[in-house]
């Protein structure tokens, strides 16, 4: 059994092994032997040795080495009636352990920095498609940006809102592949009802026909966030597209009936559990039926959406619907998100 | 009753913001080598924006001597042959020659644990890929955080309430500033006594004074 835990190697306080069942009854004389008065050897109030290794910045805590027999051990060790380990042994299971823990950061910090790259390589050509897109609006009547849009067609609009929509997608990918550069910038005033905007205008490409979105509500107030709250909303919005079922509405609504704005997303997909409302929050984790659902998803949006909302000192509400209905075999009903920003 | 009334950033005397002037009159030098990162210069400039771009670095001096009121700068590829290799050496320098010039980090390499200083030492950030609505309204952002002495007491604020400063301490701090736009008094030394006793963060310190120094010079010019 291998614990992380810091301040267990002290050996004040030692945790008790599950699966020791012959100390519950008699005295366990399994470290009678030399190994437990060795260094970085703790008994636990069971009679588990205890190995504790530490590094520079954390200490694993090896509990109850068990049994000889199913180990690499010399032949001489497995005679020994006694769960007794030579130290050294214990030295080569640490050592290689630690080894693992490390090849497997190593591993983990490479993939990082190779999803950063490829993300950095992309950029130009991201870059060259954004201003291809706004070259054929430029050439329209207006003073600003904003008007030769309006003046533009219809398929010249949607191909700057679907480079728009690549453009936030980079952004997105940026912030779930290292969530801490979420903490970069600073407040500024915020037009969210104008993001939420932009953002239904390039999402209503990305749903098709088949899913409508209904932007309901008004508000001029620009609270102060953090760039990141596009990513917020962005996630959410995108959320409610991916798990929400053909032919049925996503209404969308941003109002300021305080000194916040509430935007609020509704919409008619696989249910989520009243006791998975903390879970979906969670690094990694999905519902139920949202697995069921789509096997797409890594169940990383939520949780970088949550860290948003609590930098602004914000959280973001989720209500599970009251009632569902089974399609294939999943209940789907009314999910809502809505988050306050102020 | 004793006469007093609390004095306050909001009740000083300031003239009106009219955004199409600022536009005309606050310089922006755009630096990065890639054309394709930043919308067309020619966009901002039909509506009224005072815009300029280079590929790199091509006078430091110019830049030093506070020649421009924003500066959009990239972080590679913007040095020139002499002096800074990269953007966050610029920045730097930019930094200690002026540290109240405004500068606009502007990467798409926002992922990278080197470039934390870069996006740090900014007044503001600027991620690639943008789209020119967002390119816009940063730059309408810092235009009006120039221009307006409100917005230096908004960060002035949100900086010493994030270390836990109280309303009480902030409504001295608010009303010392005041005072000095009053008197036109733009010396850091009270400010900074009056701020070092709330908070024990240096670096939180130096910007608050900064931030406060930039203020009362500003209000005081427009009273």
């Amino acid at each position: 059994m291998v614990s992380k835990a810091g301040d267990l190697a002290a050996g004040s306080i030692l945790p008790i092994h599950p699966t020791c069942r012959t100390c519950d009854h008699k005295k366990c004389r399994a470290f009678h032997g030399n190994a437990s008065t060795n260094l970085n050897v703790l008994k636990c109030p069971k009679g588990l040795n205890c190995f504790a290794h530490k590094d520079d910045k954390e200490t694993v805590v090896f509990i109850g080495l068990g049994d000889p027999s199913r180990v690499d051990l010399p032949r001489s060790f497995s005679r020994h009636r006694e769960y007794v380990v030579a130290p050294d042994i214990v030295r080569q299971w640490i050592l290689r352990t630690t080894h693992a823990i490390d090849h497997a950061h190593l591993v983990m910090t490479e993939d990082t920095e190779r999803a950063i790259q490829g993300l950095h390589n992309i950029q130009p050509a991201v870059n060259m498609v954004l201003r291809a897109a706004e070259r054929p609006i430029n050439m329209h009547a207006g003073s600003t940006f904003e008007q030769r849009l309006d003046a533009s067609t219809q398929a010249e609009r949607d191909l700057y809102y679907a480079a728009n929509l690549l453009t936030w997608m980079i952004d997105i990918q940026h912030d779930l592949v290292r969530p801490e550069t979420i903490l970069h910038g600073e407040r500024s005033s915020t037009p969210i009802y104008e993001m939420v905007d932009r953002f239904v205008r390039s999402f209503r490409l990305l749903a098709g026909p088949h899913k409508r979105i209904r932007l309901e509500g008004q508000s001029y107030r620009r609270p102060r966030c953090f760039d990141s709250v596009a990513t917020l909303l962005f996630i959410i919005l995108h959320n409610a597209i991916k798990y929400s079922i053909e032919n049925q509405e996503i209404v969308i609504r941003v109002n300021d009936p305080g000194n916040y704005v509430e935007v609020s997303i509704e919409s008619y997909g696989p249910a989520i559990r009243k006791e998975e409302l903390d879970l979906v929050f969670t690094a990694g984790a999905r519902g139920r039926h949202a697995r069921e659902f789509t096997t797409e998803g890594s169940g990383r949006g939520l949780y970088v959406a949550h860290m948003i909302a609590q930098k602004h000192g914000t959280y973001i509400e989720c209500t599970p619907p009251h009632h569902t209905v089974d399609y294939d075999g999943i209940p789907c009903g009314t999910n809502t998100f809505a988050v306050r920003l102020y | 009753m004793w006469p007093f009334k609390k004095r306050t950033i909001a009740s000083l005397p300031h003239k009106r913001l009219d955004m199409a002037k600022l536009k005309q009159t606050t310089s922006i030098v755009v630096i990065d080598d890639d054309p394709n990162a930043f919308p067309e210069v020619s966009t901002f400039r039909a509506e009224g924006y005072n815009i300029t771009e280079w590929r790199k670095v091509e006078s430091l001096s110019q830049l030093e001597s506070a020649a421009f009121d924003i500066i959009v700068l990239d972080v590679t590829g913007v040095a020139g042959k002499w002096g800074p290799k990269d953007g966050l050496e610029i920045l730097r320098l930019l930094k200690d020659a002026n540290p109240r010039q405004y500068i606009i980090a502007f990467s798409g390499q926002r992922s990278v644990h080197q470039l934390e200083e870069f996006w740090k030492l900014a007044d503001a950030q600027m991620k690639k890929p943008v789209t020119v609505s967002d390119c816009k309204r940063k730059l309408d952002d810092a235009i009006e955080e120039l221009a307006n002495i409100e917005h230096y007491w908004v960060k002035i604020r949100e900086r010493l309430q994030s270390c836990g400063v109280s309303e009480k301490k902030l409504a001295q701090v608010e009303d010392q500033i005041v005072r000095q736009v009053e008197l036109g008094d733009t010396s850091p030394g009270k400010i900074r006594t009056l701020i070092a006793s709330c908070v024990e963060n240096e670096k939180v310190q130096n910007l608050a004074v900064n931030l406060a120094v930039k203020l009362i010079t500003a209000g005081a010019a427009a009273l």
